[in-house]
């Protein structure tokens, strides 16, 4: 038992796997980016980095590897392991220590990114103001009071649970609620339709299942609600992500909205769009830059900010890039709107902070390498001086 | 065995539901307004709502059924659809009687190998309300002689005609037997959910109040259609525009309701000068001209003829200008008019036919010949360079 535990603690922190494992790394990398031209790189990702293992069809041959995670894990392992813990600590390798020390940042800032990042988009006309982004590929449910006036309240059917819904019907309640939501038949793509599908029939309207599509954000989910109350019979009617308009239901004397839709992330300050400046190329409409005059509200504070290409604005873990505008089919003096990615990553600048510790572990071991070399060819010059 | 009998019995009560609870609760800002509770038809955009961008182009606005293909338009076909395998559905619009219904009615029915009907019967036809008119509705089955087609056994058609003083709309729609059955429900809803683009509809004042449906795209914040002049300009011409075209309106006209196909309409003393779009050719240059010659009760002019008369730069295009004088009968007319001056302009451009025309007293159309030129040659299609 002994030798077995020795034995794969070897293994764990040589460098033969540290080698193995960056041969996978790469492996992943190069069929990922392949595969990413007709599958999209958000499936990819999952896929490739996103994974413990995976298949890949290398022709004929469906070829296991080891995903994304579970090699970066291990590298990690390994590092940590073998780069830190295993290594003998003299002045000598102290550059290769703080190195590996760097390398494990950077391993350690994906893993936050993989675990605890979103993204999505925000999009504001001039005059137009937010403190909440859109996610790209998450969805949720929101119920809410449809005769409200003051702030609403909504409660929120996570993508998660919404995705439970594909494999069999689940049934949501909340005291403050007088009806029980039951969601059945979620599908990541579909349209309705009057046509004969699979799927019941709701308002005259069936769900009709579509392949995914290769740019996931084109996907349209549906599913399938039913507001179950004991004072009246069920009512049931379809969700449909392209819907912008609520499905609005009364139950007793109040009308209840039941929206799906991308998932609505809040960010800690609002943003109001001032100005959208848009030039472009001379005599024709493809644009040369295009750049947001915004103001960014927060705690009583204005903040007049320029972003613009390779300019996001960067603040309480937020990143808002300008990545592009609309409507594509404006005609001229038409109002514009403009559109921010935006990137919640707690560990954003830890890519930054990583390469800082790389090179300087890398200077040290360098710069001891070369006072090495220089003592030895001193030590030679002497020693052929003296004979 | 009981085993067996349980799952048969469980299966049969569907799957069971699974309690989760909300993934929580979150305050959002208030709403600008009620919600309002929508059909499913128009929650998923099959209600009166534009079908596209490019219906911004177009004079028209329409729901596309679920499960039909919308394919490009065609110079004959303004709205065309690809429906199941074989089927097709297509809006044509000509200006004027277009053939004339009952012409039509016999053209279909002669193509599914049926025999011709008489006024009566067109008449007893059952009909559907499109763009707000009474559009006489056909289900027609046999064998279908399309052209160029070999026959097709058991196809059906079913078709909507309706006319106005300035066009016939034609919709159609062919397949087989089967699928025009199932689908007919969305080629009526289809028929139905048809009106006017915004942008025409709100060309002239109160357009609202003749039935202008709300529905449709919205003109964008600020670029709202403006027609006549502005306040306080008193002499000269003043910047107008709408459905994508823009204008200077010469002193003296008064904007009035379009209508129908007419972007816009206006008036001065008792000359009328307005301008209708058309998809594709709207019958054609030639076709318009010989049209409106014979509305004046004057012998039709010869292609030949056409071609000699002189030539007006309108759009960017050079367009015959045609200068008549006769007694006017207009379609629905029961007398003719004597003593009508017309001056027109037929101008076909990208997708579209613009027709200019101005009728009245022949003196006081002769006054305003010079403003009507102007007029013609201030019209841009709005993002061109004037």
């Amino acid at each position: 038992m002994k030798s077995l535990r020795s034995t794969l603690w070897k293994l764990s922190v040589s460098y033969g796997t540290a080698c193995v494992l960056l041969v996978f790394l790469f492996l992943l990398t190069l069929f990922g980016t392949l595969e990413q031209v007709e599958h999209g790189l958000y499936k990819v990702q999952k896929k490739y980095f996103e994974s413990w293992f995976l298949m890949h069809q290398l022709g004929p041959i469906s070829l296991p590897l080891p995903g994304g995670v579970l090699c970066m894990g291990l590298l990690a392992w390994n590092l940590v392991a073998g780069g830190l813990v295993r290594i003998r600590k003299t002045r000598a390798t102290l550059g290769i220590i703080v190195t590996h020390i760097g390398i494990i940042i950077l391993l350690a800032a994906g893993l936050v990114k993989l675990s605890a990042s979103d993204d999505g988009y925000l999009r504001l006309y001039e005059g137009d103001k937010s403190d909440e982004y859109v996610s790209y590929f998450l969805w949720e449910v929101a119920v809410f009071d449809a005769d409200s006036t003051g702030d609403v309240e909504e409660f929120i059917v996570s993508d998660e649970q919404l995705r439970l819904a594909g494999d069999g019907p689940v049934r949501l309640s909340n005291s403050l609620l007088p009806f029980e939501l039951e969601l059945k038949h979620f599908l990541e793509n579909t349209r309705p339709t009057k046509e004969q599908t699979p799927y019941p029939v709701a308002e005259g309207w069936r769900l009709k299942e579509r392949a995914l599509e290769v740019e996931a954000e084109g996907n349209l989910a549906g599913v399938y609600a039913t507001i179950r109350n004991p004072l009246s019979s069920d009512q049931v009617g379809i969700l449909w992500g392209l819907s912008e308009e609520p499905w609005v239901v009364e139950v007793g004397e109040r009308r209840w909205g039941v929206v799906l839709r991308h998932r609505r992330l809040r960010m800690p300050f609002e943003i109001r769009l001032d100005k959208f400046t848009k030039l472009e190329h001379p005599g024709t409409d493809i644009p040369s830059e295009f750049s947001s005059d915004v103001t960014q509200l927060g705690d009583g504070s204005e903040r007049a900010i320029l972003i613009r290409m390779n300019e996001p604005l960067r603040d309480g873990g937020l990143v808002l890039f300008q990545s592009s505008w609309g409507p594509p089919n404006a005609r001229p003096g038409e109002p514009l709107f403009s559109v921010f990615s935006v990137v919640r990553n707690p560990s954003d600048h830890w890519p930054l902070y990583s390469c800082i510790v790389i090179g300087i572990g890398m200077l040290l071991t360098f710069s001891e390498k070369l006072k090495r070399y220089v003592r030895a060819q001193s030590a030679q010059r002497e020693a052929e001086v003296s004979s | 065995m009981r085993i067996v009998f349980l799952c048969l019995i469980l299966s049969a009560c569907g799957e069971p539901a699974r309690d989760i609870p909300y993934s929580g609760r979150r305050s959002a800002p208030p709403l600008k307004e009620p919600v309002r509770a929508m059909s499913a038809s128009e929650r998923f955009g099959a209600g009166p709502v534009a079908s596209k961008d490019k219906s911004s182009d177009s004079p028209l606005v329409w729901s596309v059924p679920s499960g039909w293909e919308e394919l490009e338009p065609t110079q004959m076909r303004m709205v065309n659809f690809k429906v199941g395998e074989e089927g097709e559905c297509y809006l044509t619009i000509l200006g004027g009687d277009g053939g004339g219904v009952l012409g039509n009615v016999n053209r279909w029915r002669e193509q599914l190998g049926l025999s011709e009907i008489g006024e009566s019967d067109v008449a007893a036809l059952s009909t559907l309300k499109v763009l707000g008119r009474d559009a006489y509705l056909l289900d027609l089955q046999g064998t279908y002689t399309g052209m160029g087609l070999d026959p097709r056994e058991g196809w059906a058609l079913r078709g909507a005609i309706t006319t106005s003083s300035q066009f016939t709309l034609f919709v159609k729609f062919i397949g087989p037997q089967a699928l025009v059955e199932r689908e007919g429900g969305a080629f009526e809803s289809f028929c139905s959910s048809l009106a006017f683009s915004a942008a025409i509809a709100a060309s002239s004042p109160g357009a609202a109040a003749h039935g202008a449906p709300a529905a449709g795209p919205a003109p964008a914040p600020g670029k709202g259609p403006v027609v006549g002049a502005k306040p306080g300009s008193g002499a000269g011409s003043a910047p107008g525009g709408g459905g994508g075209f823009s204008w200077d309106v010469p002193a003296g006209w008064t904007p009035e309701l379009g209508g129908g196909m007419r972007l816009v309409t206006f008036r001065t003393g008792a000359v009328e000068c307005y301008v209708v779009i058309l998809g594709g050719t709207g019958g054609g240059v030639v076709g318009n001209i010989q049209r409106w010659v014979g509305q004046l009760g004057l012998e039709v002019p010869s292609e030949a003829e056409v071609a000699a008369m002189p030539l007006v730069e309108v759009l960017g295009v050079q367009a015959p200008l045609l200068e008549a004088t006769g007694d006017y009968t207009g379609m629905g007319d029961a007398e003719a008019t004597p003593g009508v001056m017309m001056l027109g302009l037929p101008v076909l451009i990208s997708g579209r036919a613009v027709f200019l025309k101005m009728l009245g007293p022949e003196k006081e159309v002769a006054a305003q010949r010079d403003s009507f030129l102007a007029f013609a040659a201030s019209l841009t299609l709005d993002g061109d360079v004037k």
